[in-house]
């Protein structure tokens, strides 16, 4: 379903010529599964889902959502994607429920199919009580939600979340990683990205560790714990870490 | 571009913006009740200036047994505290006697010393030997033939007139000396009719001529010319400030609250979404324009009229006003909306944040100004020149629509909107380039280091110039012929004109390209374009000048009609021309043929195109390359006439990857202006030519052949030659610290 392949994307920069924020990342990701990109801060986790939902076009390699290649087919993508991020804001002076439906009217639904799956993702979400509030007034759980319903709402069959829960409670947290593993029953295609370990431990099938543009390794935690001999995942990363660290002092 | 998208984003933006008060408050009410309370603000100021009368000074007699009084004592001068109060003429005099012995430049200097220490606004000094000079006007009027030869034996310069002492700086004081003027003219009137009448002469013999003036100006265009200079510049500043602020909210305002890249994730292409904010700005530039118009409708129609008191100064100055008929003009401002709103669209896209959209707006103020004011300046009239200039027809069109003047509007209005149409295509288009460019999207706040910069530009130097290279060797370019121009002298031989000339262009022109080229690429000679074309396009070059010479000639000859030369500049330029006509031909060859060919084809067609070509598309790069040739010209006419030339050698360079058919095109076409500019020289082609405007030029027919063949081989041209594609986002342009 997300095919990525060589994906590079960098930037000029004053001080090192060039900056690779993605440097040659290749994964896919199949229908019913989340895959999990994990890594630091400016490990290039953003660059690459912004990549995906053809926010930014690649300097070199490949990628398709569906069947749709980013760069070629932009507008057929972002019509299979939903996509979520710390930086994709509600407006302010919209209510929770023209933000959901003027994004569904955005996408070509038919109001009665519109009203029809709104209902069920109001429902879904929770959402019934604070449809009427507006954006400025609403609490940041709230926002959250519906962020997930403007981006599901034309029940798109590929999902992506970047660092979504960055900056919510650990109730509202764990209320979106519930909310990302029903999508998952119901046969979406997700990509999850964090810097939480116990994020991914609790809904990736798949993990990528990505440190400085770079996948690191990739497998199912039980794959990796074996692979580097941890028991935790997170010995797992800070163990990747080291040797990445050692690797590049005698570069 | 799907429009259902396009309505839904507008309704969307729309509602968004109604529902924020602040928009609604600078857009609509801010217009809608400035006028009432600048109206209410004026009058009062009005009359607080009014009423107060200016201190002055009257030193020495004022008073005349045989003449008439210098002040007329009406019923309501009073004398009050020593200050004789004439709230008619408005002044509180003070009166002195002249000093005994004194004269009058003593007392001229006592008064300028208290003057300076603000005792009273002005002064006014009537000596003794005005008051004898007027006893002997009146003795030699009264005796008749003999008085004559009296007055003649006077020498003008000794006659002792009154003295106002004042400071023209301080306006206090230069409203006290025009009472004191107005006082003494009237007087002056008054003292003629006495004289006169002494000497039995009827009073008509000192107004011989009256003269009437019949002025075919319809009532109401003479009554609104208040209203026609001011309507317009405020409606444009109007229309551009109400574009602005929902720009900036729609678009930095945006980024800043992150709901940009929620919308830029969703289906709607970017430009649907450019074209649903731009409608929405359009629609709150135009609303502001209208209640700004309703706004002044209503002071003019009833504050002026029903406060201000008819036949009153301040109410003669402002007129009456046009009424509302003046509502129809909006429709003039419907090019312009659009083009003010892509202009605000697009500073405010490139804006990381709504306080840095608020910096764009005064650049874009300044730019806006100067051009509306056109309007007001004297002289300046609606023509096809002024039409076709942006803002400045628009605002003249208006003027002319206040002023009742519908058959010149109606004439002007289709190039006036043409003109105003073509700059919003530009400008959307650059709204739109500003939104696809993930550099602008996607900015944010780097620290800019200049010695890592500087270390950058020369460590890792691209083989081609960037489009940033090409922008600063032409602005170099701008800024060196500036300075060039402005301390250049007149040159007194051919061979200082020579010698001065060529410098100059290789010193301002040549010597930025081709420094640009060394120092910041890695590949001079392909960033100067410096290739060998083959055979048979240098045959195309060669030919096409002859060509073409005819038409360009005609092309000078459109905009100097349209844009007429003044006289002063012509008259200046005639002797150096006529100088330059007796120089050798080689000289002029060498100065006006050579040395432009080639060093302008280097800078204009090699570095700064190649460059623009590498981050914008071929046709931007030859529009951008062609302006700034024109530009560097200097003289309006010369301008437009290089800026179409531009276009063509830019088309040429572009197609065949080379400078050398450009140079060779521009040295042929300048040196066949100088050799059929020279005495007899166009004799040889004396069958081309027809008579025009008391000299020579050629045929219409011969320039619309060669147009007609060179338009073949143009074609031919673009067969021969492949299209350079070049990537029109290029790597380099990516932003820098968006990665996650």
């Amino acid at each position: 379903m997300i095919v990525v392949e060589n994906l590079r994307k960098s930037y000029p920069d004053l001080e090192f010529d060039e900056v690779k924020a993605v440097d040659g990342v290749s994964f896919r990701c199949e229908p019913g599964q989340i895959f999990g990109l994990l890594g630091p801060n400016g490990a290039g986790k953003t660059t690459v889902l912004r990549t995906l939902a053809t926010l930014l076009k690649p300097t070199s390699g490949r990628a398709t959502i569906a069947g749709f290649d980013v760069e070629t087919q932009a507008e057929q993508v972002r019509r299979n994607i939903g996509f979520v991020s710390n930086n994709t804001s509600n407006y302010d002076r919209m209510s929770a429920r023209e933000m959901v439906e003027f994004f569904g009217r955005l996408h070509g639904m038919p109001e009665e199919a519109l009203q029809q799956r709104a209902q069920l993702v109001y429902q879904q979400l929770q959402m019934t009580e604070f449809l009427e509030v507006s954006g400025g007034k609403m609490s940041t759980g709230m926002k959250q939600k519906v962020s997930i319903a403007r981006a599901i709402i034309h029940n798109p069959p590929v999902l992506i979340f970047d660092e979504a829960t960055v900056g919510l409670d650990v109730l509202v947290g764990r209320s979106l990683q519930d909310t990302v593993l029903e999508l998952k029953e119901q046969g979406k295609c997700i990509l999850y990205s964090t810097h939480h370990m116990r994020e991914v431990e609790r809904v990736c099938d798949q993990i990528a560790i990505m440190h400085n543009g770079k996948i690191l390794c990739e497998g199912t935690q039980q794959q990796l714990r074996e692979k580097y001999m941890q028991d935790d995942l997170e010995d797992v990363f800070f163990e990747l870490m080291d040797q990445q660290s050692a690797a590049e002092g005698v570069v | 571009m799907n429009w259902f998208n396009v309505r839904k984003l507008f309704i969307r933006e729309l509602l968004g913006q109604l529902r924020d008060r602040r928009t609604i408050f600078t857009t609509v009410l801010l217009p809608v009740m400035i006028y009432p309370v600048l109206g209410l603000v004026m009058m009062q100021v009005a009359q607080f200036v009014t009423e107060n009368s200016s201190k002055v000074v009257f030193v020495g007699q004022y008073s005349f047994s045989e003449f008439p009084e210098l002040i007329q004592h009406d019923p309501t001068s009073a004398v009050l505290d020593g200050e004789l109060q004439l709230p008619d003429a408005l002044l509180s005099v003070v009166a002195e006697e002249f000093p005994e012995h004194a004269t009058v430049d003593g007392v001229q200097q006592s008064l300028q010393q208290r003057l300076d220490s603000k005792e009273f606004d002005a002064a006014l000094i009537l000596s003794p030997q005005f008051h004898e000079y007027l006893q002997y006007l009146k003795a030699a009027v009264e005796s008749g033939r003999s008085a004559r030869e009296e007055l003649e034996k006077l020498d003008p310069s000794e006659i002792p007139g009154p003295v106002i002492v004042y400071n023209s700086v301080a306006d206090k004081s230069k409203i006290a000396r025009a009472r004191i003027s107005n006082l003494l003219e009237h007087w002056e009137e008054r003292v003629r009719d006495t004289l006169f009448e002494l000497g039995n002469l009827p009073s008509g013999v000192a107004t011989p001529i009256a003269l009437q003036l019949d002025d075919i100006a319809p009532e109401e265009s003479q009554a609104a010319e208040f209203w026609a200079s001011m309507i317009p510049i405020m409606l444009l500043l109007w229309t551009l400030s109400g574009a602005f602020y929902p720009a900036v909210d729609l678009c930095a305002g945006e980024k800043e609250r992150g709901t940009l890249e929620t919308l830029l994730c969703g289906p709607a292409k970017r430009v649907e979404i450019v074209t649903g904010k731009l409608l929405t700005v359009m629609c709150f530039s135009f609303a502001t324009s209208l209640a700004n118009l309703v706004a002044i409708a209503f002071t003019g129609v009833f504050m002026i009229s029903k406060v201000m008191p008819v036949g009153s100064d301040l109410h003669a100055k402002l007129g009456v006003f046009p009424g509302w008929s003046i509502l129809w003009s909006l429709v003039v401002l419907i090019p312009l909306v659009a083009m003010f709103s892509a202009l605000a669209l697009a500073a405010a896209t490139f804006a990381r944040s709504s306080k840095e959209g608020q910096y764009y707006m005064m650049p874009l103020l300044m730019l806006a100004l100067p051009l509306s004011m056109i309007s007001v300046m004297p002289n300046v009239e609606l023509d096809l020149g002024t039409s076709l200039i942006p803002v400045a027809g628009s605002a003249l069109l208006l003027r002319n629509l206040v002023e009742s003047q519908f058959d010149v509007a109606l004439r002007f209005a289709i190039p006036v909107m043409a003109s105003s149409a073509f700059c919003c295509y530009l400008t959307v288009r650059w709204a739109t380039f500003q939104f696809n460019s993930e550099a602008v999207l996607f900015r944010e706040s780097e620290k800019w280091d200049i010695r890592l910069w500087v270390r950058q530009l020369f460590r890792n130097k691209p083989i081609l110039p960037t489009g940033g290279m090409a922008i600063f060797a032409a602005i170099s370019i701008l800024m060196l012929r500036y300075i060039a121009s402005a301390s250049a002298t007149t040159p007194e031989t051919y061979q200082d004109f020579v010698f001065d000339n060529s410098l100059s262009l290789v010193l301002t022109v040549g010597v930025p390209a081709i420094l640009v080229a060394c120092l910041l690429t890695r590949s001079p000679a392909s960033a100067l374009r410096l290739k060998m074309p083959s055979l048979s396009i240098l045959g195309i070059a060669i030919v096409l000048p002859f060509l073409l010479h005819p038409s360009v000639i005609w092309l000078g000859e459109a905009i100097q009609y349209l844009y007429p030369i003044n006289p002063g500049m012509k008259a200046a330029t005639a002797g150096l021309e006529q100088m330059l006509g007796t120089a050798p031909l080689y000289a002029m060859l060498i100065a006006i043929a050579f040395v432009p060919g080639v060093f302008e084809e280097l800078a204009f067609r090699g570095i700064i195109l190649t460059g623009l070509e590498k981050d914008a598309r071929p046709s931007s790069a030859i529009f951008v390359s062609a302006a700034f040739f024109g530009i560097t010209h200097g003289i309006l006419q010369q301008s437009l006439n290089a800026f179409v030339i531009g276009i063509l050698l830019g088309y040429v360079a572009v197609r065949c990857g080379s400078l050398i058919p450009t140079i060779i095109m521009h040295i042929l076409h300048n040196g066949i202006t100088v050799i059929l500019s020279r005495e007899g020289t166009a004799d040889a082609i004396s069958g081309l030519l027809i008579d025009h405007n008391g000299g020579k030029i050629y045929s219409p027919a011969v320039a619309v052949i060669g147009a007609l063949v060179a338009i073949v081989l143009l074609v031919i041209l673009h067969k021969i030659t492949k299209s350079h594609d070049v990537d029109p986002v290029p790597e380099s342009e990516s932003p820098q610290g968006v990665y996650g």
